[in-house]
């Protein structure tokens, strides 16, 4: 449960499953959708698949990446996006106090 | 012990269980004796028939473990509802048992239920994504959330309301639950483009 957890705490990870509730896609169609590195795409898929959360199907030199998410996986993902979207705001509000207070300081 | 072991010991051990309640039941009451050798018989002749569709493919082998399991836990119910009742005709248990058995039962139904819709969208499709016959993900899925929401309110049934109104409130919502997981299904079907497995040429390695 703890590996599970792990891979819902990061947006990244939980954008991917999002995309996967549509329909199964490619990894490189699941990449084309974030700004990041390959290797850091990879460590995102190895995270997901080492939680039981997505299966690999590989054909050739494609992965196809399903989702694979128990009814109770799929309904804490709805709390960690609910959550994480409150943290993420917190955030956000708790960097812009600091910066104004940084500016007032200089 | 692999899953794979594991899932066919599950489901033989459910199987004889529930040979060993209906020769117990036959034993009592030989009449009607079809009923006693439809109950005995209906489990084996569903797993045969599971075994033989998935034609022995090691690519499946998830699938074939999942209906062992489902084959497992409906004997395991069959069990549960068959057990109490021979007990109590035989006088085994005394008939001031029997609303709270009855109450016991149908609690166990329903938490199946959650457990086996909980785990529903984890089977993996035994299909590419382009030979799907119907969109497996979706359905899947969509049945797996209708099963806990299903079972958690028969488990409400059976918990809080009097014997009276908590068996045909748990009947109806089994009732809802297949015609809407079996809808869902079929209307996926329809829509789908895909050929059906069966069609020669269709591609299912």
């Amino acid at each position: 449960m703890n590996q599970v957890f792990k891979a819902l705490s990061d947006p990244t990870r939980r954008r991917v499953l999002q995309l996967l509730r549509e329909r199964p896609k490619t990894a490189g169609e699941l990449s084309d959708h974030f700004d990041l590195s390959k290797p850091t795409m990879s460590g995102h898929f190895a995270v997901l698949r080492e939680a039981n959360l997505i299966a690999p199907d590989k054909r050739g030199t494609t992965i196809t990446y399903r989702l694979k998410l128990s009814v109770l996986e799929e309904a804490l993902l709805g709390f960690a996006e609910t959550f994480g979207f409150e943290l993420q705001l917190q955030q956000k509000r708790t960097f812009s106090r600091g910066s104004a207070g940084n500016e007032v300081l200089s | 012990m692999t899953s794979n072991r594991l899932s066919a010991v599950l489901a033989a051990a459910s199987v004889l269980v529930v040979a060993a309640l209906a020769a117990w039941g036959f034993a009592i009451d030989h009449e009607p004796a079809g009923r006693w050798i439809a109950i005995a018989s209906f489990l084996p002749v569903l797993w045969m028939f599971a075994e033989l569709a998935q034609g022995g493919s090691s690519d499946r082998r998830h699938i074939i473990i999942w209906h062992r399991c489902v084959i497992a836990v409906a004997g395991l119910l069959l069990a549960l509802r068959l057990g109490p009742q021979l007990a109590l005709s035989t006088q085994l248990l005394e008939s001031g048992w029997e609303p709270t058995l009855r109450r016991l039962a149908g609690i166990a139904f329903g938490v199946g239920l959650v457990v086996w819709g909980n785990y529903l969208p984890k089977v993996v499709s035994p299909w590419r994504r382009e030979d799907e016959p119907f969109d497996w993900q979706r359905v899947h899925r969509f049945v797996g959330w209708l099963a806990v929401l299903g079972g958690l309110f028969v488990t409400g049934a059976w918990l809080f309301l009097p014997l009276a109104q908590a068996k045909p409130a748990a009947m109806t919502t089994i009732i809802a639950v297949t015609v809407l997981a079996v809808g869902r299904k079929l209307i996926s079907l329809a829509s789908s483009t895909h050929p059906s497995p069966l069609e020669p040429g269709s591609r299912q390695d």
